[in-house]
């Protein structure tokens, strides 16, 4: 979830009413902001992906003035058409096709704006921006610029050089990409161009190379009055719908937002368009919905204002709700629903368990390990929970790898965390090397699912697997175990000679275990070489571990 | 006055005069556990003198682990210096090397010493246009590390070896060259000592006594004894029933198991079904059922983990459809999409599932009449590094409601309802955003040890999910972090302790959350 931090001064300065601390925090975490007061100047915000509005000061002030009823219903904020005018190339089609762009006159940018501006820009270019791949964001001083036609266009990176944010002299394209800290972090977006995007003045003042840096010459300072703001991106309809949102969030303490031309070929059209989002939506379905049959037309279109929504009224039984263009996250009526849950108060809903008669069932596999487990108990075996996550070179080290396939994990924590165990064996083993030291006899057990490969096909198996450690044990020991349980379960098994034991086991003293005609598993005692020398155990074990998968099928 | 047990104690000592304990186990079959409390008692009676020798054994930590398999520092710095040319410059060889900036400082340190290699500095000028557009001469000062062999293994990292495979060494078997590597590795803090306590018994001329004078009282009530009456003859042997008897530790359920269980008998006690689905999921229904767009976040590689084999498997083509279609243009639902290309390839690549709902909307895909009362519960998986608060697999417990009039309140009631069974009276709802529920909400619960902790998630599906599924009404849905409320009712502070891998820890657990 985005995090960021804004001050608390300027928050209540944009309110225009004083809160304290906790009941800032309280109110906040109803609109789905969750607040932490850092000290006297800084407050650390969290808000859900939704609301990404709400990221800066303006947008949280918006937002608690409806709450708070200071001022309901659609924001207000002026338009007003500019003489700017931007010149899409036709080349950059097949870069990073989409620009949307805004001005905002009025906006006075002290330190505290200045530094919450800068990271509401940032955090948007990470979550909205999907780090930049899908947007990008630029804020420019709009008085710095040089003339009012700006081109958006496909450049050869050698005819691109002006000096980045935060440098003292002019760099080239690649020098920006290789030198700066934002080019060798974002240089995978554009590298693979043979042209790279570049917003430029017909008067050749470079403004920046998005997406990756601004130009130091059109750089936001605390004495900026105006901005110019521009998108780019690979997806259109993110690239203007943020674009909304941060103009209309900006304008709430803004003289007016700036219109401007935008001429792509023989289309000309304005951004930011500043689409309202309509929702019509059935008073019924907001009371079914909630389980509050009493609501009013009324009560409703009062909620809805509350949380900044226009209302019209459709008939008596619905509404047309027109939304602010920042709430894109607006998909369907049940949104509507959720605003009106969020305006009432969660906590003035009240839990009410619903009748309805069904028979609790649980799962056959359920029950069947269930009385496996009791079993196991009864014969003196602790139960252990261990990890599904294994490491291959261990299961390969200690089982083989002829028969058995084990799953690949692209992106392991770590070497020992990079499969899906196929078998307990090992961590039975495991825990019992740690444990070795500890009174005798050390016998446990584990019942859990494992993932072997077959056919390409990941496939979940049951598995049972038993051990015993102690000064003195043996395949006889072990085995009485095994009858006892498949004896108690009703189970037809058998053992059987392997041909060639796996080194883990003494040649001899280990067994195919055998269940209703089908090999599933294996009993032995643990080869002593292979204990001391490969593990670090200096203690005998003996062990099995047998396959119960859909054994439950069969009772 | 001998019990059986002490008279085969002290007759194998007789012979043995002082032996360690595993050998007196060896010669009379007595388990250990038994064994402790028969010398205690023969100690009691004077017939035997205990020895407590202390040893000392060395142990890999889990650093020292790690670098056993993928070498220390200064080794893993020069191999890849020396691959790569020989001299690297040091701001570089962080991201050659792949290691974090404090073990770079140490291995650099190591290669000093060692003498593997060379730091050399140089000046070098450069010229650079200014502001102004003059020309300005600066200095560069340049750092590089030099490789000109890769150093055969030293005795430290041969040790170091033999400790992890071997799993502790007795520190007094170690050879002088052995010695000094383990304090160079205790003084890197890659093994570190431990001390195990090692017991000799002796026999005291007392013993040997008692032994001799043992004839004349039935110890052990054997059938032989009852039936030729002998109790008749002979006095029976008094117990010392103030002497602790040998220790037993029953088998048991895991602790954290049980707790499960009971969660379990909650949810059918409430009429629920249990359900269950793959642990390996493909990401059409971890993610995209759940109206989860492509690009989102949570299915990067930081939040999920994929599989690189098998890597995809293939999806049913009908919901597939259905998913494209209300992912990209909001299907019949009446929504307005996510409004992006939709792509097959990433639905059937497969991840270890990061949630359970996965198997709930399984579950709706197969039914669909009314009314319907669901639970699983299993592991999911987040790639997340381990410490107190995070484990890379943990459980959770997904839930679902269906029926024709449910409501977002009936969610509600159901949730405060299950804590109400699991001893939790305080539960607080608060408003938050999941991409396949809405209205959404996140619930804390409260504990007086530990204040309100945010345990859940919740909401009512959304239009689009339930969409696909083919569901005709309204459906809610929750999610709850299991290990999370375990931790807080059972008062364990660390996560890993859930997974503990120490059988007296799980043996002295108390049945009841102790």
């Amino acid at each position: 979830m985005p995090v960021t931090t804004i001050k608390k001064k300027r928050l209540i300065k944009l309110l225009g009413k004083d809160i304290g601390d906790e009941e800032l925090v309280e109110l906040l975490s109803n609109i789905k902001v969750e607040a932490e007061i850092l000290d006297e100047e800084n407050m650390q915000i969290e808000v859900t992906p939704d609301r990404l509005d709400l990221l800066i000061s303006e947008g949280i002030a918006r937002e608690l003035k409806g709450v708070l009823g200071l001022e309901k219903g659609f924001p207000k904020y002026k338009i007003r058409k500019t003489n700017i005018k931007l010149i899409l190339d036709g080349e950059i089609k097949f870069i990073r096709p989409y620009i949307a762009v805004a001005a905002i006159y009025g906006y006075y940018i002290d330190k505290y704006t200045l530094e919450e501006l800068l990271q509401f820009q940032e955090k948007l270019n990470i979550s909205m921006g999907r780090d930049r791949r899908k947007i990008a964001i630029g804020f420019y001083d709009l008085d710095k610029l040089n003339s009012n036609i700006i081109l958006y266009r496909a450049e050869e990176p050698a005819k691109i050089k002006y000096t980045p944010l935060g440098y003292d002299r002019e760099l080239t394209a690649d020098e920006i990409l290789e030198l700066t800290d934002k080019g060798r972090k974002y240089a995978h977006l554009v590298r693979c161009f043979s042209k790279y995007p570049h917003l430029v003045t017909d008067k050749n003042q470079t403004l920046s190379m998005p997406p990756i840096l601004n130009s130091e010459d059109t750089k936001v300072e605390e004495s900026t009055r105006n901005l110019f703001i521009d998108i780019t991106g690979t997806d259109k309809y993110t690239v203007e719908k943020t674009l909304d949102l941060i103009a209309t969030t900006l304008a709430e303490n803004a003289e007016y937002i700036g219109l401007i031309s935008m001429v792509d070929g023989n289309e000309v059209y304005c951004t930011p368009k500043l689409e309202p989002i309509i929702t019509e939506v059935g008073l019924e379905y907001i009371r079914n919905n909630l389980g509050m049959q009493n609501l009013t037309q009324e009560n409703i279109i009062s909620l809805l204002e509350s949380l900044r929504h226009k209302v019209e009224i459709v008939n008596d039984q619905a509404l047309k709700v027109i939304s602010p263009p920042y709430r894109y996250d607006i998909l369907h009526p049940i949104d509507i629903v959720e605003d009106v849950a969020i305006a009432i108060g969660y906590e003035n809903l009240k839990p009410e368990v619903p009748r309805i008669f069904t028979i609790g069932k649980e799962l056959k596999k359920t029950k069947y390990l269930r009385k496996l487990r009791e079993i196991m108990i009864g014969l003196g075996f602790q139960e252990i929970l261990t990890f599904t996550l294994s490491s291959s070179s261990m299961l390969e080290g200690m089982l083989g790898l002829e028969r058995i396939k084990h799953v690949e994990i692209l992106n392991p924590i770590s070497p020992l965390y990079d499969t899906i165990r196929t078998s307990i064996i090992p961590n039975i083993i495991m825990f019992l090397k740690a444990n070795q030291h500890e009174d005798h006899p050390v016998k446990v057990f584990e019942v859990g699912d494992t993932v072997v490969v077959v056919k390409g096909k990941p496939q979940t198996r049951t598995k049972l697997a038993a051990g015993v450690l102690s000064y003195k044990v043996g395949f006889e020991d072990i085995q009485a175990v095994l009858y006892s349980l498949a004896d108690n379960l009703g189970l037809n098994m058998k053992l059987e000679e392997v041909k060639t034991a796996p080194k883990l086991f003494i040649k001899g003293r280990t067994a195919k275990i055998i269940v209703e005609g089908e090999e599933r598993g294996i009993i032995g005692e643990l080869n002593p070489r292979f204990l001391l020398e490969e593990i670090g155990i200096e203690y005998p074990i003996a062990l099995f571990e047998v396959d119960v998968t859909d054994l439950w099928e069969k009772h | 006055m001998l019990t059986a047990n002490e008279r085969k104690v002290l007759e194998a000592l007789k012979n043995l005069k002082r032996a360690r304990l595993e050998v007196i186990e060896d010669n009379t079959s007595i388990p250990r556990s038994t064994l402790m409390s028969v010398i205690e008692s023969l100690k009691s009676k004077k017939a035997i003198i205990v020895h407590i020798n202390k040893v000392e054994f060395i142990e890999p930590t889990d650093e020292g682990s790690k670098r056993a398999i993928e070498g220390l520092p200064e080794r893993v710095i020069v191999e890849k210096v020396y691959r790569a040319g020989g001299r690297v410059k040091l701001e570089k060889i962080k991201d050659l090397a792949g290691l974090s900036e404090k073990e770079i400082a140490i291995g650099l340190g190591w290669i000093r010493r060692k003498k593997w290699g060379k730091i050399v500095s140089r000046t070098l000028k450069s010229r650079i246009l200014t502001r102004e557009g003059k020309v300005k001469e600066v200095t560069i000062r340049e750092t590089e590390l030099i490789v000109d062999s890769i150093p055969s293994k030293t005795v430290t990292e041969e040790t170091l070896e033999k400790i992890v495979k071997v799993g502790s060494l007795r520190l007094d078997t170690l050879t002088n060259a052995e010695h000094n590597a383990v304090s160079e590795l205790l003084s890197r803090n890659l093994v570190r000592k431990k001390v195990y306590e090692e017991v000799e018994v002796e026999i005291t001329s007392e013993g040997l006594k008692l032994l001799l004078e043992e004839k004349e009282y039935i110890t052990a009530i054997t059938h032989d004894i009852i039936k030729k009456k002998e109790w008749l003859i002979k006095e029976i042997k008094p117990y010392n029933i103030k002497a602790m008897p040998p220790r037993l530790y029953p088998g048991k359920k895991h602790f954290y198991l049980e707790f499960i269980d009971m969660i379990r008998e909650i949810l059918l006690s409430m009429g629920f079904e249990e359900a269950e689905g793959p642990i390996i999921e493909v990401e059409l229904w971890n993610f995209d059922v759940l109206f989860q767009p492509q690009d989102h976040p949570a299915r990067e590689i930081h939040d999920t983990f994929r599989l690189k084999f098998p890597n995809r498997m293939k999806v049913d083509e009908n919901i597939a459809l259905k998913v494209k279609e209300v992912h990209e243009r909001g299907g019949k639902a009446g929504s307005r999409g996510w409004r992006y290309k939709w792509s097959i390839d990433v639905a059937e690549r497969l991840i270890l599932r990061t949630q359970t709902t996965s198997v709930s909307v399984r579950f709706l895909a197969k039914r669909k009449e009314p009314p319907i009362k669901m639970f699983t519960i299993g592991k999911v998986y987040r790639p997340d590094t381990i410490d107190a608060k995070h484990l890379p697999e943990f459980h959770q417990l997904d839930g679902i409601i269906m029926d024709k009039e449910l409501n977002f309140r009936n969610l509600l009631g159901i949730l405060q309802e299950f804590f109400r069974k699991l001893g939790i009276e305080k539960v607080k709802f608060k408003p938050s955003y999941f991409p396949f529920t809405e209205p959404s909400v996140e619930g804390y619960i409260w504990h007086p040890r530990v204040g309100w902790v945010e345990t859940f998630g919740a909401g009512m599906f959304r239009p689009e999910v339930l969409e696909v599924l083919d569901v005709k009404y309204p459906t809610a849905a929750w999610g709850i972090g299991v290990d999370r409320v375990a931790m807080i009712i059972m008062g364990i502070d660390d996560i890993r302790d859930l997974y503990s891998q120490s059988i007296s820890y799980l043996r002295n657990r108390r049945v009841l959350w102790g």
